[in-house]
């Protein structure tokens, strides 16, 4: 799939460079991403996947280079106020709250986001009390299909639940934007086939970012994809030419397979 | 939950019954530092803030009394408002001095700033120094000036209120980003919500809790001195939050009432009793990981932290 060349794109890097002591972990990446579009990031381990997205949400500072999220540039930006603008993201690790109810985990998402209206200095009504952002909550749950276990805590729920929990907080702060490390690690292949469902369901209203080592689920839901070698973009380009493309095989596929 | 405060409200009419004021200094104490301790947990159960300065805030509290009283300023309302105002002007800088830190960090600065008021109040000699001062006069609050039942029935309302506040707040929006902090602050960033000023507000909140507390303190024993201050003190708090359970909302309460009753007992029992109550409170600690509430109120097993936030048994 292609995006119209006029769409405007919702998150533009250029340049974008991290170095860490002497060594350059992110070298000079451009990137831009549209609504509607899956941009797939792949890369042998090390590559510097990672460190690119907690560069994208402001996790760490770049070096060089600039960042453009919805019109603004955000290069100096702190990570609360990209994500107020419309950044969202999910971990590579569970980072959810396991001690907190599944309600509790999107509400503390729901509460930070436009409904909230600006801040959580409210002090005496429970949070978890009726009302529009607890509607909210439970809508995201039922679209990502955890609306049975709204109530039970996030630590007792299967590692698959608690990545769809994960999912589930990027989405509830009304991003336009989408950072997605790894959503289908240590998922088994019937919950993947379901993450690559859900996915392509979102998929229209927002400019993704999916870091992925999952093959099938990449060629399956790419619009575009770059291939990562050493911090340095080494092709951005449609799937099958990516598939295809030799200089990627050399550096890439000899130790992964593209099976897919 | 309800029945200990009970019996704390009819402590005045035992010690009418038995002809002596010595039940009500010896409970008012104990309220006083239930109130500090439910305070210090606000900052320390929920927001995973260990602070090893907040008997600096009791002294705050109690020289407020001790000092407007002195200079003439007996208003019991006044001088409230001079030991929250000032509590705030101090927590908040040192607040957000100190959770730019994280772990030992943020306890040697909390520390250091008590130490550092705990040495200004010595040096104060006008105002007792070393040896403290007592109060001439109690906080006037009209026909109820220097009541103690008076005084000791509106601590037991203030402990109320601060109870019924704290289960209010942790269940709130606002607690819900707290408790959120204490598991993740990165977590709370990356949805959106800039985790600093929010920890920072439970800080001053907490610090305001142990003003009052002093505040109290003070017209119950007609004195202040800087040992209100001392660092240990502040670690006794945090023993109180824990060995009650800090995951909950009461718990400090039973744990200052349990710690202060047991040191009592058992200095009546032996002069070496700090011998005896160390090993205890190390054992509570150990084998009961949610405290003394949290096994009375929830005995079934459960994930810390406490996504229930608290019981109200």
């Amino acid at each position: 799939m292609s995006t119209p060349a006029s769409a405007q794109p919702l998150l533009n890097l250029r340049g974008l460079v991290k170095r860490f002591g002497g060594l350059l972990v992110t070298d000079g990446v451009d990137l831009s991403i549209a609504q509607g579009e899956i941009h797939a990031v792949i890369g042998p381990n090390g590559a510097g996947k990672t460190t690119l997205i907690n560069q994208i949400a402001g996790e760490l500072t770049s070096d060089e280079g600039s960042m453009e999220l919805l019109g603004h540039d955000v290069t100096r930006w702190p990570v609360a106020r990209r994500a107020h603008l419309g950044l969202g993201r999910s971990y590579q690790i569970n980072s959810v709250i396991g001690s907190f109810t599944t309600v509790e985990n999107v509400l503390l998402a729901v509460q930070s986001g436009p409904l909230g209206g600006g801040h959580n200095f409210r002090f005496w009504k429970p949070a978890t009390g009726p009302g529009p952002l607890i509607d909210r909550v439970d809508e995201i749950l039922r679209m990502v299909g955890l609306h049975a276990e709204r109530d039970r805590p996030a630590a007792v729920l299967s590692y698959g639940q608690q990545r769809l929990i994960e999912l589930a907080m990027a989405l509830a702060t009304e991003p336009r934007v989408l950072l997605l490390d790894e959503p289908m690690a240590g998922l088994g292949p019937v919950e993947t086939e379901r993450m690559i469902e859900l996915l392509k369901r979102l998929q229209p209203h927002y400019a993704m970012l999916l870091v992925e080592h999952d093959m099938h689920a990449v060629f399956t839901l790419a619009s575009r994809v770059s291939v990562l070698v050493y911090g340095r973009v080494l092709i951005c380009d449609e799937p099958e030419v990516v598939r295809t493309s030799e200089s990627v095989r050399e550096a890439y596929l000899g130790d992964e397979e593209i099976s897919a | 939950m309800v029945l200990i405060l009970a019996a704390f409200a009819l402590v005045p009419l035992y010690c009418w019954w038995v002809d002596s004021v010595y039940p009500l200094t010896l409970f008012g104490r104990i309220l006083v530092f239930a109130l500090a301790a439910l305070g210090l947990n606000l900052a320390l159960g929920f927001g995973g803030m260990v602070s090893l300065g907040h008997a600096m805030y009791i002294g705050f509290g109690a020289y407020a009394v001790g000092i407007g009283s002195a200079l003439g300023m007996e208003s019991g309302v006044l001088q409230l408002l001079l030991a929250l105002i000032a509590t705030a002007l101090i927590a908040a800088p040192l607040g957000w001095i100190a959770l730019r830190t994280q772990g030992i960090a943020f306890i040697m600065i909390t520390l250091a700033f008590a130490q550092l008021f705990y040495y200004v109040f010595i040096s104060l000699r006008m105002f007792g120094g070393d040896d403290g001062m007592t109060i001439q006069k109690l906080s006037a609050w009209g026909p109820l000036t220097g009541n103690k039942v008076a005084i000791y029935l509106s601590l037991v309302a203030a402990l109320v209120l601060a109870i019924w506040g704290i289960a209010r707040t942790v269940q709130s929006r606002f607690g819900l980003v707290l408790r959120a902090t204490m598991v993740s602050e990165r977590r709370v960033n990356a949805v959106g919500t800039p985790s600093l000023p929010y920890r920072l507000v439970a800080y001053v909140i907490s610090a305001e809790l142990c003003a009052v507390a002093g505040y109290f303190l003070a017209n119950l024993t007609s004195f202040v001195s800087p040992a209100y201050m001392a660092w240990t003190l502040s670690g006794e708090l945090i023993v109180m939050a824990l060995l009650g359970g800090s995951a909950t909302v009461f718990g400090p309460v039973v744990g200052a009432v349990a710690l202060l009753l047991l040191e009592e007992g058992l200095k009546a029992f032996t002069e070496r009793w700090a011998l005896i109550l160390g090993p205890i409170i190390v054992l509570i600690v150990v084998f009961l990981r949610q405290g003394l509430w949290g096994l009375l109120s929830d005995p079934s097993e459960k994930p810390s932290g406490g996504s229930s936030g608290g019981s109200h048994g």
